[in-house]
């Protein structure tokens, strides 16, 4: 089995048992999220159970390409499992993270690890090779410990006392060796400490934000796994993978010689430079100190960095957006280091944390005040002010070891918190005026439902914020252009053009990346849509190829600026496995894989009615900016489609037209018997049937 | 571009303070990759920092009705709308505006000084 | 993360530096051998060897390296036809807590002058191997995965390393870096060797793999740990320095 491994490890921590699938059950869906939901469909029979219930099943997936030479598609690790943050629903749920784990997990021999139970006392798993222990925590008093403190201790132990870089033999002297130290995934005391926005967190900063899986894990009793390989991964062609490797860096990927383009963050030509957004003073968005740009394995243009002081080392995007109101850089990246640290999920610390500012600004929070609340906002910019929020957050209390019912409210998330606080009723609710900015899920915004529709539409019709940029770099493109001057890398049309022409099974409709108001309803952004989670689910969340580099749509470096999506995939996916899968394979499945979380949804109690974003996507127009296509006049052009809200009418007209595009019952949108035979899913189509839950067709 | 009249004493005051919840003004940062944010500004002296982002993005006809309306300067209100007609790109616009409203900060703050 | 065993000195304590050699013939190198000892140098205008020197050598930027591990990655695939970092000739060593530049360090073979793992190795299966270029290659035929040769390497992690191979039934057999020389999954038709391409050279995303001819300085670790980085490299936000 190339790529394969051939068995995922099964630990039930209820029992303290350890078995294993073998892999050949679940090959069908190749790997990462298709099997995951597939294997959590099979051992969950109530779908409607908690997060917090022990019989929820979290799977920690990779594929057959982690761990290989394939151009960002070899560091991601995909969790899935009934996640704890999304509201009302704590919807089954996904949240992927990078660095060393999946390459490590499978050198140990594993394609995967589903952990179910509740472990007696907490524990943490010890894999070494094919060797597989679950350890009380007590013994390294890892419990209560933050994340670094954690793995640390843990690769003390596993290590021994030989020198670091040296080479050691894990699983004894029979074993194999390596130079590598263990990867660990662990969660910090907002794990521990049940709060629903807690995250999973691998070396200094890669983690497992969405889906609240860091409480999911503290309510297992589940503090960490620590994983060390010395094995190989198979490759189907071996030279032909270093060939495609090559020959893909070539000629599509960033050339400093031959600069193309504005840098551009989630492009496969990108430069490896960190994506850090710290930046207090004007100007700073990177500390000016020695550093290194770090990547994941395989990855040919890491994205993180390194640096001198070492603070925020590894730290990202949203963990480095947070607190850009500290008064100084240097505080602003240990808040980063804080977040990593305590295990803290930084989107909804960050969207939350100006949320609370505005309430407090408004009189309405603070100490002694109608939500009474230990954060004085005095000394907001410092940095005691932030470490006493995060720990707020972590420790559910006042930050300072004293019992807080506000500060455990936040533990809650902001919009659980925000509903107990009476702050979502009324027609000055905040959710309707958009005070409370999280559009979709109790989740908190991250682009604009009201103009990026494949993302405002995805988030909705699926379980979070979908966090996938596959077409958001237009987004930037054009807002860069428009601020600095120069233009766009591709104009409307060429973007048009090129994109729907890879759209493949949509191919040639260029009416679904029209962006404009009188489009935005249509059956062509519905194809958007159904594309987009398409090629996720499976390219991206089961080939496991990485959001930031994947898909390439356009690129400079091109002949006619055509980039290599459509081609590359499955080149590097076939020179791994031996398989002859297409592009169009890879979408099939990637609906198959949808249609099976739709069934899962709708299982957990979804119904078209509850499909709806916050209220002030429907009645606040948007005020930021976004230039997306559109078409005027028979003229494609990037136009500004700011100032719009959604209409809720129109928007169920829509949603009817999705599910009829996907094959789903549009009176309830729930999955068809018909639809989900004719992809394979029939047993699927049972389980709704026995639960009132079956489409019409 | 001509210097700024020096401020009154009562100009000074509002310019330092922060505003009511309900005057504050509200602007997206844009921070490659995270998304545009919408972000409160409480005071002009946020206003100001803002406007030294990266990619500050603050609805131009409504910073001049803030400047009007709330701060009162009705001076730097129209140099802020010259401005925009003028610039040839939203971050030289941008640019502009935040160094004339950095020169105002500057001189309350001193005026504020000298009294002390 | 300094080496704990340092590069041995000839016995008369002469510095082996980056000099011309005079080239020996077999039969007068294989005189000089006795056992294990390293054979006496005398330190004259011209130093002479035992072994002649590697005409290729890979030199490294640890400050410039993105951790990425592709090198290791490219270095298994094309020498052993599978992903596994425990089988690279090159080790990329990491602690994302650490301050750059002590957070990553770069270990590949030096291809040294004066081999501890050539000397140590009692079945000679490893040699100076003049088809490709006298890099330092294991004879897989003779050897007999003894491990001295990996005793011998006075850097951490020794560079040789040996495992079961399942081309030789699964015995035990050593392996090294042969700048890709005698790599079987070779993806180039001009193949490896100081004539050739190097996979963790073509491979590393950032160019801090750099591949030379010259004799790097035999003492300490600036020989082989250079600065690759330039003002393009400076213009992504990166120190120069």
């Amino acid at each position: 089995m190339n790529g394969y491994m051939g068995e995922i490890l099964r630990v039930d921590l209820t029992r303290g048992r350890i078995t294993t699938i073998p892999t050949s059950r679940y090959e069908a869906w190749v790997g990462g999220h298709g099997m995951g939901s597939a294997i959590f469909f099979d051992l969950v029979k109530d779908k409607t159970i908690d997060g917090f219930d022990p019989a929820n099943v979290v799977t920690i997936m990779t594929s057959p390409l982690c761990g290989t030479l394939v151009p960002a598609g070899a560091g991601r690790t995909e969790v899935q499992g009934i996640g704890v943050q999304s509201y009302p629903i704590g919807w089954f749920t996904r949240s992927n993270f990078g660095g060393r784990f999946s390459t490590m997990l499978k050198q140990a021999g594993w394609d995967g690890i589903v952990i179910e139970g509740r472990a007696e006392r907490p524990v943490w798993i010890d894999i070494r090779n094919r060797i597989v222990q679950i350890r009380d925590c007590r013994s390294l008093a890892l419990w209560g410990m933050d994340t670094r403190s954690c793995q640390e201790r843990i690769w003390s132990y596993v290590c021994g006392t030989g020198a670091f870089g040296d080479w050691l033999r894990p699983d004894g002297d029979e074993g194999g060796q390596t130079t590598q130290r263990p990867a660990v995934l662990t969660i910090g005391p907002a794990g521990e400490n049940l709060s629903r926005v807690a995250c999973l967190i691998h070396d200094a900063a890669n983690s497992s934000g969405q889906g609240g899986f860091g409480a999911v894990w503290g309510s297992k009793k589940l503090k960490a796994i620590s994983v060390i390989g010395t094995g190989s991964i198979n490759v189907h062609d071996p030279q032909g993978l270093m060939q495609a490797r090559l020959r893909q860096t070539k000629q599509y990927a960033f050339d400093l010689n031959n600069r193309k383009r504005k840098p551009l963050g989630t492009v496969f030509d990108a430069f490896p430079r960190p994506v850090t957004l710290w930046g207090k003073p004007p100007g700073s968005q990177r500390p000016s100190e020695g550093q290194r740009p770090q990547g994941c394995v395989g990855c040919h243009a890491g994205c993180r960095g390194r640096y001198a002081s070492g603070i925020g080392n590894e730290a990202h995007c949203a963990g480095t957006a947070f607190y850009s109101e500290a008064s100084s850089l240097d505080i602003q990246r240990r808040s980063s280091d804080l977040l990593n640290r305590y295990g803290v999920n930084a989107f909804e610390a960050w969207r939350g944390l100006e949320y609370l500012r505005a309430l407090n600004k408004a009189g309405i929070l603070g100490p002694g005040k109608k939500i009474d609340f230990p954060l004085t906002f005095k000394n907001f910019g410092s940095y005691e002010f932030v470490e006493q929020f995060i720990k707020m957050i972590a420790f559910r209390n006042d930050g300072h070891g004293h019992k807080s019912q506000a500060a455990d409210d936040l533990g809650e998330g902001f919009v659980r918190a925000a509903k107990k606080w009476g702050r979502l009723e009324g027609e000055e609710g905040d959710l309707k005026t958009g005070l409370l900015n999280f559009p979709y899920w109790g989740m908190p915004n991250h682009y604009e439902a009201r103009t990026e529709l494949e993302w405002g539409y995805g988030s909705i019709l699926g379980d979070r914020d979908i966090n996938e940029h596959c077409f958001n770099t237009i987004f930037w493109d054009v807002l860069l252009c428009r601020f600095l001057g120069g233009k766009p890398s591709a104009t409307a049309e060429e973007t048009v053009r090129i994109y729907t022409d890879k759209m493949i099974p949509f191919a040639g409709d260029r009416l679904m990346m029209d962006y404009g108001t009188e489009n935005m309803y249509s059956v062509h952004i519905a194809k958007l849509v159904a594309w987009h989670r398409h090629y996720t689910r499976f390219w991206k969340q089961s080939a496991l190829l990485c959001d930031f580099r994947w898909p390439d749509f356009v690129n400079p470096y091109a002949p006619d600026k055509v980039g290599s999506s459509g081609e590359s995939e499955p080149a590097f996916f076939n020179a791994v496995t031996g398989r002859h899968f297409t592009f169009l394979d890879g979408m099939d499945l990637g609906r198959r894989i949808w249609n099976l979380d739709q069934a899962i949804w709708t299982l957990q109690g979804r119904h078209r009615d509850m499909v709806h974003f916050a209220d002030y996507v429907y009645e606040v127009p948007y005020g930021g900016p976004s230039f997306m296509p559109s078409r005027v006049n028979g003229q494609w052009d990037y136009v500004n489609i700011s100032g719009r809200s959604i209409d809720k009418g129109k928007f169920e007209e829509f949603k009817s037209r999705f599910y009829l595009l996907e094959g789903w019952d549009p009176d309830t949108g729930y999955p068809s018997r018909g639809t989900l035979q004719s992809l394979n899913l029939g047993t699927v189509a049972d389980e709704l049937e026995k639960n009132n839950k079956l489409g019409k067709g | 571009m001509e210097k700024l009249a020096e401020p009154d004493r009562e100009l000074v005051s509002r310019i330092l303070q922060e505003v009511a919840f309900g005057e504050r003004i509200v602007g997206y940062q844009v921070r490659e990759r995270s998304g545009p944010m919408a972000k409160s500004l409480y005071s002009f002296t946020e206003v100001c920092a803002f406007l030294h982002d990266q990619f500050p993005v603050l609805a131009f006809e409504e910073l001049t009705r803030w400047l009007k309306v709330v701060m009162r300067d009705e001076e730097l209100a129209l140099k802020v709308a010259e401005a925009v007609e003028q610039g040839h790109s939203d971050y030289e616009r941008t640019r502009r505006i935040g160094e004339m409203m950095e020169e105002r900060l500057t001189q309350c703050k001193n005026a504020r000084g000298s009294k002390a | 993360m300094k080496n704990k065993k340092h590069a041995k000195h000839d016995d008369t304590n002469g510095w082996i530096t980056r000099r011309n050699f005079l080239k020996l013939s077999g039969a007068a190198a294989v005189g000089m051998w006795v056992g294990k000892a390293l054979p006496d140098l005398i330190w004259i205008d011209e130093a002479v060897a035992a072994i002649p020197a590697s005409e290729g050598y890979l030199l490294v930027d640890t400050k410039k390296c993105q951790g990425c591990m592709s090198c290791m990655l490219a270095c298994s695939l094309v020498h052993e036809g599978v992903e596994n970092l425990a089988l690279a000739r090159i080790q990329v060593i990491q602690n994302p807590f650490e301050r750059w530049p002590l957070d990553l360090t770069i270990e590949q073979c030096r291809q040294c002058v004066d081999p501890a793992c050539v000397a140590a190795c009692p079945a000679h299966a490893l040699e100076s191997n003049p088809r490709y270029g006298n890099v330092r290659i294991v004879n897989k035929e003779r050897c007999t995965g003894c491990g001295e040769c990996t005793a011998a390497c006075p850097y951490t992690p020794s560079r040789a390393l040996v495992v079961a191979d399942e081309r030789y039934q699964h015995k035990e057999k050593a392996r090294k870096c042969d700048l890709c020389a005698q790599a079987p999954y070779h993806w180039h038709k001009k193949g490896g060797g100081p004539q050739g391409k190097q996979a963790c050279v073509e491979v590393c995303p950032v160019k801090a793999i750099k591949f030379a001819k010259e004799i790097p300085i035999q003492e300490g670790e600036a020989g082989y740990k250079v600065n690759l980085r330039d003002e393009k490299w400076a213009s992504l936000g990166y120190p120069m320095d």
